[in-house]
């Protein structure tokens, strides 16, 4: 038999301070001139429609279609299409819609900001290595970033004094006089420079009102709040909300779904999303694997004195088996350390800061006879046992303790060398806390002609200082970590010998003597900070502004299983304006989610700042999430909305929490009980990840994928019938408004089979529909007919024997072994569909 | 201006009305009824981490006065082949390599892969331009060419971007995937099934009208189209799947090559090869990873590319067996090039120039070298069209683009709609044009 019964479980039952949002509005993009259908590129379907229109068959206006400016449009329009097409560079002269009007800071923001100023930031901030110049800039995440820069850059084109602000605004950039050297390709004949040229006009020219907008979200539905109840519950809390839960939220509104869904987020299945959702980050889960285990992170009994200590003891007394169980019962218990810190941090109501600031260590009974963690366990040696203790196990004293920053695993995951100096760790720090992506925001277009020709690159060529400026000062603070993630590997630093046998280096040293001092932000770490340099880095971390953004981002990738909309760069790009508009509009939710999350006033706003369980539930009530269809359209708004909604494959882990929770029973092989074959066998197929070879989990369905919620729900029905119908319907998940005997021949019978298909519909589907609905007709149909075929064929009644294998052992009943209404095949086919239904292995 | 209502862009998409619903997922109609793919296969196996060309196939010996570029040139010389402007440094398993494969080769060498950075290099080697968001070569190849396939796109890890073009598959287990081709039949029981024929049947149409069912439900995002969408295809390839389980062998081949290396080029590309066998797959994405040798670089990178070698000449080996070489197309690269000298760590560091090699049996185009570096493994500027060293404002220096350029001439999507999508920055230049 295929099934464990598992616990019984009963389940019936903006903000002015926003520029972004209050000035540009996120602004519905408009269309392009060629781009007759207005699907963001030009083709030969809008030649085409030019042609038409041209002739009088269809319609276009001028904006779109008069390609060539004469004024009407007319088949040479249709033809300059065309060769755009299909790649040749054919200017489009269409007479500017007046209403693409946009009023300076709409311009600054796509054309200039965006594009441009993004680069620009990388020195010219107020900690960079241009912080001393009339150009300081202020980033994204700081409220009002926008009005300050275009005054910034408005300011300094008025400059005359001594220099002509205007004149250098467009040759600094082209590298004239300037120690960034050339960004962006900048020349007078590109697409930037134009439009700071345009900028720099409308300085002299202003264009501030531009008449009404619409707003980003006009037109798009939204879930419900008990809509929104549900799937959230699924993909955070591993079940399906109660009936009483999704009454209260029904009658309560938005405070009781906040309130309701906060209390969901408890228990082994909540703990499970937080667990997967940092290690899809961190993936130090590599370390579960026996390949690339966590005692070779830390390196033997030299590093640590205690290491092997409790399993030679149960060697000793138990022989080889017990060691063995115990050796990965240890490993287990150190390769989740960092992401048990995070669990702990979200189930006891933790301040999210303390995971890069925690003074303590997360251990259960096996990694605390490790690390000396001082916490008390008692005879209980169970693996979920977690407690704060400390590292005091490391053959040095005074081990630091910075939250996930200090730990091994974490270290050794993303691992430094002697040329790389902790720059690599630097840079996902960055991305996983402060939401800062450095690789983004330079893709570093280099000519290795002008690295060769500088003297310590990194600290001197602007080719290379754009980014190491901002990265080799975090990567110093982290100075007393090893390559491997060894804590003072050298005894009193862990710079590599190849460094320590040059002549910069000192005696005493820390840090290399030919990079920038170790600090953060523009601070270098304070002397007396020094020994304990990471402890200062991670309260930096935790009281930048960037935190509670970087912990939106992190998050949000765990809720919708996927990166947030990505900020285009490329204003040549035909989808460039509809992209920005996604990506403006997704900026302003995320930053009202932020601030909240920041200030306390998140989820239920009851449990103080930067709580983790309040910032989930401020991101499921978000319109990113509760987006759910569109009124009319055209293809441009489908770019726009390409990012929104939920609509995410579950990961095999989401699906495996949902089936049991929604079935009551475990699918796993009889042999192999304990390992769900969505966690087992079918994981990677299942589009899971190793965390070490494959560390990216896909989020599209493919054939093969398709096929595993199949052979789950083609193998599962029938038992899962058997079982549910052998109990009484008080007691039943799947089947309590019908019995055995309810025949679609029968009004009554008929009756009861719709009412138990609606809910099915409801509890597996989360559909709520009515008796007579159309998928409710789909699903009867399916009954009635299988039901109506076995009848007519005369196929066998028992259960156990014949065609259509039951994966269940009936001895382990009582069992109902005889189906003699055919009912009970008949729901077993309603099961094989729905359970791998859109709306099943979706949410 | 000319709106188009829902309606209108389904009809665009292609959906026609095939089942008790209307509009039907467009997947359904496109996958209706699929011959087996016979068509070019397409391989990139992906030299993970960055190479060192000036150890393989663009070889560089040192200058005196000059930092040391090679340590392998301290004793050995450039190697050459008779007939062939093919070079190669005495390294690895490099003489047997190209002794044997120079004829079947084209060799880039110079690609300026304009970066030092991991990510963008992946990024431009394998889709053809710095900025995120163009779908792999292969992910496009598998699109434009087996759009209808079950596994189109096959994946070990590295640069899988597919731009929404088509889905990737990752393969890892023989053995589970022949419970998964038959979802129905009882596993180890090749005659027992969890539904009759004829109630599969009624299963398979429910699941189907309820898809048609949802994507009718208006004014749906995007997204929930995609994924309906995704869906409708996959199950309507399942069946094709099933022509796998006559291919599977019981075990794969053991993963230890000939220099006792284990390299897991061997199993997949053996994965891989067996998948185009059974018509499934055009495109298939392999990788070796350990060439980011900024420590100790000539050891570590003489086994990496040995097992680079090995795995190739498995690759070709196992498509002879099958009766597929004649089909393939293979792209050999690497994220970037080492840099022309050796660190405090006897290791090298990333450099941007790089090489690449594109091989197909006895093509006109092969047995040739394209581009130029110079004594320090810089790029050097070439003609569009002769090749040679050029300082004139049209002169170019290759680029993946280029690479790619090529590569969808090879498969014959240059023009598609997809490849038109994704524009490359590659002007007119043709790597396979033979003087």
């Amino acid at each position: 038999m295929f099934f464990t019964v598992i616990q019984s479980r009963r389940f019936f039952g903006f903000l002015a301070v926003l520029a972004l949002c209050s000035l540009v509005a996120a602004p519905r993009a408009l269309g392009t001139c060629a781009d007759y259908n207005d699907d963001g590129s030009v083709s030969a379907q809008d030649a085409l429609g030019v042609l038409q229109s041209a002739v009088g068959i269809l319609e276009c206006d001028v904006y779109h279609c008069d390609v060539d400016g004469s004024g009407n449009v007319s088949a040479v329009d249709a033809s300059k299409t065309l060769l755009i097409a299909v790649g040749q560079n054919i200017p489009r002269e269409c007479p500017e819609d007046p209403s693409e009007c946009l009023t300076d800071i709409e311009y600054f923001f796509q054309r200039v900001w965006t594009p441009i100023l993004t680069d620009c930031i990388n020195c010219h901030n107020s900690a960079g290595l241009a912080a001393d110049t009339d150009h300081v800039l202020q980033p994204s995440t700081v409220s009002g970033y926008l009005d300050h820069n275009f005054n910034v850059l408005k300011n300094y084109a008025a400059i005359t004094d001594g220099k002509i602000g205007r004149d250098l605004l467009l040759s600094k950039p082209q590298g004239i006089d300037h120690a960034g050297g050339q960004r962006l390709g900048i020349t007078p004949d590109s697409l930037h420079y134009e439009h700071l040229e345009a900028l720099i006009a409308r300085f002299d020219d202003p264009v501030e009102d531009c008449g009404a907008r619409p707003d980003f979200w006009e037109g798009v539905s939204f879930l419900d709040d008990v809509g929104t109840l549900n799937k959230a519950a699924i993909v955070l809390a591993g079940r399906r909300a109660t009936a009483s839960e999704q009454a209260n939220v029904a009658a309560g509104g938005d405070v009781e779904l906040r309130r309701t869904l906060r209390g969901m987020l408890a228990g082994a299945e909540f703990e499970s999303f937080v667990r997967e959702t940092v290690n899809d980050h961190l993936l130090t889960d590599k370390f579960l694997i026996h390949q690339s285990n966590a005692f070779g992170v830390l390196q033997g009994d030299y590093q640590y004195p205690d290491l092997y200590e409790r399993i030679e003891v149960l060697r000793a007394i138990y022989g080889d088996d017990e060691a063995w169980a115990a050796w990965a019962s240890t490993n287990r218990a150190l390769a989740r350390e960092p992401l048990e810190l995070f669990v702990y941090v979200a189930k006891n109501d933790r301040p999210y800061t303390e995971v890069v600031t925690a003074d303590y260590f997360i251990v259960n009974p096996w990694s605390n006879s490790v690390y000396h963690g001082g916490a008390d366990f008692g005879n209980d040696w169970g693996e979920e046992n977690w407690k704060r203790g400390t590292n005091r196990g490391y053959r040095l004293p005074n081990y630091p303790h910075a939250g996930v920053l200090t730990s091994p695993m974490f270290l050794n995951r993303f691992p430094s060398t002697a040329t790389n100096r902790n720059r690599a760790r630097a840079r996902w720090i960055y991305k996983f806390f402060l939401a800062f992506d450095i690789e983004a925001s330079a893709p570093r277009l280099v000519d290795p002609a002008e690295i060769d020709e500088t003297t310590n690159p990194t600290m001197n060529n602007p080719n290379c200082t754009v980014c190491h400026a901002t990265l080799d000062p975090l990567a110093g603070a982290l100075q007393d970590f090893g390559d491997l993630g060894i804590y003072l590997e050298n005894n009193s630093d862990s710079l590599p010998w190849s460094y320590k046998e040059t002549d910069l280096y000192r005696s005493g040293d820390r840090w290399y003597r030919d990079m920038r001092a170790p600090g953060f932000n523009g601070a270098n770490v304070p002397a007396s900070e020094l020994d304990n340099s990471i402890a200062w880095l991670g309260s930096q971390i935790a009281a930048d502004p960037r935190f509670a953004r970087g912990a939106t981002e992190f998050w949000y990738k765990g809720v919708f299983g996927r990166d947030p909309v990505a900020r285009p760069t490329d204003p040549s790009q035909s989808d460039y304006t509809p992209r920005l508009a996604a990506y403006a509009a997704q900026n302003d939710e995320f930053d009202a989610i932020a601030t909240k999350f920041r200030a306390g006033t998140a989820g239920t706003g009851r449990n103080g700042a930067y709580n983790l369980k309040d910032l989930l539930v401020e991101i499921a009530a978000s319109r990113v999430f509760r987006a759910t269809s569109v009124g009319s359209t055209n293809a441009r708004r489908l770019i726009e909305l390409d990012g929104f909604g939920m609509s995410r494959l579950l990961t095999p882990e989401q699906l495996n929490r949902k089936f049991e929770s929604t079935t009551g029973q475990v699918w796993a092989r009889s042999w192999d009980a304990e390992e769900p074959d969505l966690l087992g066998r079918y994981r990677i197929f299942y589009g899971g990840i190793d965390s070490a070879g494959i560390t990216k989990r896909a989020t599209e369905l493919n054939a093969l994928m398709s096929t595993v919620p199949q052979r789950l729900s083609f193998e599962t029905a029938c038992p899962l019938a058997v079982i549910e119908f052998s109990a009484s319907a008080n007691d039943r998940l799947l089947f309590p408004f019908v019995e055995p005997e309810d025949l679609p021949t029968t009004a009554g019978g008929e009756a009861a089979i719709r009412a138990n298909i609606g809910w099915l519909h409801q509890w597996l589907l989360g559909e709520i529909v009515a008796d007579d609905d159309p998928a409710v007709d789909l699903t009867f149909q399916l009954f009635r007919d299988i039901r109506a075929l076995r009848v007519a064929a005369g196929k066998t009644t028992d259960l156990r024997w014949g065609s259509g294998h039951c994966e269940l052992d009936f001895s382990e009943g009582p069992y109902l072994t005889s189906d003699d209404n055919h009912t009970i095949r008949a729901w077993i086919a309603v099961l094989a569909s729905l359970l791998s239904d859109q709306r099943f292995i979706y949410e | 201006m000319k709106s188009f209502h829902r309606r209108d862009f389904l009809k665009l998409l292609g959906v026609a009305g095939l089942s008790a619903f209307t509009p039907f997922p467009r997947s359904l109609a496109r996958a209706q009824s699929v011959d087996p793919y016979d068509g070019p296969l397409f391989i990139t196996i992906a030299a993970g981490g960055g190479w060192d060309p000036t150890s393989f196939c663009d070889p560089k010996v040192n200058i005196p006065g000059e930092p040391e570029i090679s340590q392998w040139a301290r004793t050995g010389v450039v190697q050459t082949i008779a007939s062939s402007p093919i070079t190669y440094a005495p390294f690895a398993n490099n003489a047997a390599f190209f002794t044997r494969f120079h004829g079947d080769t084209l060799v880039l060498n110079g690609v300026d892969t304009e970066t030092n950075s991991h990510d963008t290099g992946v990024r431009n080697n394998w889709s053809g331009r710095v900025p995120p968001g163009y779908p792999s070569f292969s992910a496009l190849a598998a699109a434009a060419l087996g759009a209808d396939l079950p596994l189109p796109y096959l994946t070990n890890a590295g640069y899988r971007e597919t731009g929404g073009l088509s889905t990737y598959t990752e393969l890892s287990s023989a053995r589970d995937l022949q419970d998964l081709v038959d979802p129905n039949r009882v596993p180890n029981h090749d005659d027992r099934f969890y539904h009759d024929a004829d109630e599969l049947v009624l299963i398979e149409q429910h699941q189907a009208d309820r898809l048609a069912l949802l994507a009718e439900r208006g004014g749906l995002l995007p997204r929930s189209l995609r994924a309906i969408d995704n869906l409708a295809l996959a199950r309507a390839s399942r069946d094709q799947l099933r022509a796998l389980i006559l291919s599977l062998p019981d075990d794969l081949v053991d993963s230890t090559d000939v220099n006792g290396f284990n390299n897991p080029l061997l199993q997949q590309a053996q994965l891989a090869l067996i998948c185009c066998s059974a018509g499934l797959t055009v495109a298939c994405d392999l990788e070796i990873g350990g060439f980011d040798t900024h420590q100790n670089h000539d050891n570590s990178s003489r086994s990496r590319v040995q097992q680079l070698e090995n795995g190739i000449t498995y690759l070709w080996d196992t498509a002879e067996e099958l009766g597929l070489a004649s089909r393939l197309v293979v792209l050999v690269a690497s994220d970037f090039g080492r840099t022309p000298s050796y660190n405090d760590g006897n290791g090298k560091d990333h450099w941007p120039i790089s090489s690449a090699l594109i091989m197909a049996q006895g093509a006109a185009w092969t047995d040739r070298v394209i581009g130029l570096t110079d004594e320090g493994h810089n790029a050097i500027s070439i003609d569009p069209d002769t090749f040679q060293a050029s300082n004139a404002a049209d002169a170019i220096r290759i680029l993946p683009a280029h690479v790619h350029q090529t590569m969808r001439r090879l498969a014959g999507i240059e023009n598609h709609v997809y490849s038109r999508r994704y524009p490359l920055d590659a002007g007119s230049v043709d790597l396979l044009t033979v003087a």
